[in-house]
């Protein structure tokens, strides 16, 4: 009998040709890896001060250097390398998760449904984001600032709408295929038309769309961070320290280096990524 | 052939009068007006007619999946005694593939290309018969064997697209009968297939009635098809049932116009080949309301001033006589 392929198997073979999307895959999972493992398993300590080690270049003890209040700096990289990572994924599933739920319902139903749920979408992509961003901070007491939760619930409450959008128009589309009508003729409810036969045909899509939302995600949130508005601890919350500490007399160049290259490596790779699932869920999309 | 159930007297399915409109944006089309016909047990039917001629809609009407914009206006659809027309939704969604089963057309297109095709059967058994997976599946392979496609067990197996066009009809029949349905609506079940495709998948249907006792509707456009596995057939023209009768009697002497036209419109080997006749004229816009003449009086070449005067009923075309047809004229003169 030989081995039936399915349409995941083969857009999993043509992802594992791809060299420069796997390299990406792997890239983003060691960062991620070493962000979580290494702190726990070498007992960093990202927060002890220490004024006598202040602003100590790479080597000497502190294989990254220290900050200005003496914290040893490689620390501080990795765990904010924990909370940039974790908005990442968490807001690109909660978004996800919403966003094609939405999406689904209104293009399954369409009509005046799909309507009124478009015009909400369309609402919100009218006010700024950072309007938005900057009133749920407000929301929140002072104690609840710097933490995750608000800026992950900003996040969310952005890029959910895309999902929502290409999954609404996939399921406009999908709704009208005959494979739908057979379902449907052969006693099938909506729910599980939907769940059954329109998500397994948008997943590949939105797996595709979630993954490069995930560096948008990062970028958004050491932006966020960058105005002051983001978490305690992330790439984002570095590099505006180190752009606030930097100067032409003393440079400490590798409290701006190390976040920014850390940065920079996941978010190229995580893009790469998602390109090479792209080509490889919908070979014809490429040029 | 019989008309009714030998055990009830009553036929399995009886439409009475209906009609179906779709509202479309600037105005509403009736594509199925006051059609009546009744099925019986173990019997097929054909549904012929031109494209737009209401066929499929009477189809989707029957088991109430018009497009959204369709709406049955008026009539009754008695499954065994029970009008589908006003049952509630989730009832219906349970003689959708449990009592009555559809197939249609485009068998490339009718199966879910991220399912495996067992998976894909076996919600069939899950919803209907309240089947676990595994005995679904089971039964899904069984059926699939039996329709004929060798290895069904790996086949089952595989995804859609690993099939051929005419394995993929033998898989949604397969499909279809799963949930044991008394009525297969088959909508144009061979157009897509080459003919010697569809001759094997009219002979596998033919099988199912003599071993199931299965009724079939079968909606087609080809006279061919129809002279192969029809006991009776019904022929539609402009939303209206034109003319019914058995099969064998319809196609050897028309007793419409249109039917007649239709016959002429198909290339017989039997005869010396002259120029293929086509049926002049267009079929009547279906959205200006009741006819005040014969809906086929423009393009017929029959017609005389009465035809214009008003819509001719259904009626028999002798006393006594079970075929019926929509014209004023002798059946002598029409088929002669």
């Amino acid at each position: 009998m030989t081995a039936s392929t399915g349409p995941w198997a083969d857009a999993y073979r043509r992802l594992a040709r791809n060299r420069l999307a796997l390299g990406g895959g792997g890239v983003v999972a060691a960062v991620t890896v070493l962000c979580f493992l290494l702190p726990p398993l070498l007992g960093l300590d990202p927060a002890t001060t220490n004024p006598s080690l202040a602003h100590l270049p790479p080597g000497s003890g502190h294989l990254l250097g220290t900050d200005g209040l003496g914290r040893d700096y490689i620390s501080r990289v990795l765990v904010g390398g924990q909370t940039s990572l974790l908005i990442g994924f968490a807001a690109t599933i909660a978004s996800v998760a919403v966003g094609v739920l939405y999406g689904a319902v209104s293009g399954y139903y369409g009509g005046r449904i799909d309507e009124v749920m478009m015009r909400f979408v369309d609402f919100h992509y009218g006010v700024p984001y950072m309007f938005l961003v900057i009133l749920i901070m407000l929301l929140f007491s002072e104690t609840a600032r710097g933490n995750p939760l608000p800026v992950f619930l900003a996040l969310g409450l952005v890029e959910w709408l895309t999902m929502a959008r290409v999954v609404r128009g996939q399921v406009l589309t999908l709704r009208e295929r005959e494979f739908v009508l057979a379902a449907r003729l052969l006693g099938a409810g909506d729910l599980h038309v939907i769940f059954r036969h329109i998500l397994p045909n948008v997943a590949g899509i939105v797996t595709v769309y979630g993954t490069l939302t995930v560096p948008a995600v990062i970028i958004l949130e050491s932006f966020l961070s960058f105005l002051g508005l983001g978490v305690k601890l992330s790439w984002g919350q570095l590099v505006a320290e180190a752009v606030g500490v930097v100067n032409p007399i003393r440079s400490y160049w590798w409290l701006l280096l190390w976040p920014s290259v850390l940065l920079a490596i996941t978010l190229l790779s995580l893009n790469f990524f998602g390109d090479g699932l792209r080509d490889a869920v919908d070979p014809k999309a490429r040029r | 052939m019989t008309e009714g159930d030998p055990r009830t007297g009553e036929p399995l399915l009886s439409v009475e009068a209906l009609s179906t409109e779709y509202a479309l944006e600037d105005r509403v089309v009736r594509a199925v007006t006051d059609v009546s016909f009744s099925i019986a047990r173990g019997e097929v039917v054909g549904l012929v007619g031109e494209s737009g001629s209401g066929k499929s809609a009477t189809g989707l009407s029957i088991l109430r999946l018009l497009p959204p914009e369709g709406r049955i206006v008026q009539g009754r659809v008695l499954l065994a005694g029970r009008d589908l027309a006003a049952i509630a939704e989730p009832e219906m969604r349970r003689v959708r593939g449990g009592r009555v089963a559809m197939i249609f057309q485009d068998p490339m297109t009718s199966l879910n290309p991220y399912l495996r095709v067992e998976e894909q059967l076996a919600e069939v058994g899950v919803l209907h018969l309240g089947l676990t997976r595994r005995e679904a599946i089971a039964r899904a392979v069984a059926l699939l064997d039996r329709v004929g496609i060798p290895d069904a067990r790996s086949r089952a197996r595989g995804f859609p697209h690993e099939l051929s066009g005419g394995m993929r009809q033998r898989a949604m029949i397969a499909m279809a009968l799963l949930g044991n349905p008394e009525l297969l609506i088959a909508d144009e079940p061979t157009t897509a297939l080459d003919v010697t495709i569809q001759a094997q998948i009219l002979e596998l249907l033919r099988e199912l009635v003599k071993e199931r006792g299965l009724s079939v509707i079968l909606v087609t456009h080809d006279l061919g098809v129809v002279a192969e596995v029809a006991d009776r057939v019904l022929v539609m023209y402009a939303g209206r049932i034109v003319e019914t009768g058995s099969a064998r009697e319809v196609l050897a002497a028309p007793h419409h116009p249109y039917t007649l036209a239709l016959l002429r419109s198909v290339p017989r080997l039997d005869r010396r080949a002259t120029r293929l006749e086509s049926i002049q004229g267009m079929p009547p816009r279906l959205d200006q309301g009741p006819f005040s003449e014969c809906t086929f009086a423009p393009r017929c070449r029959l017609v005389q001033g009465e035809c214009h005067a008003k819509e001719p009923s259904l009626s028999p075309a002798h006393v006594g006589s079970t075929r019926l047809r929509r014209c004023i004229r002798s059946p002598d003169e029409v088929s002669g």
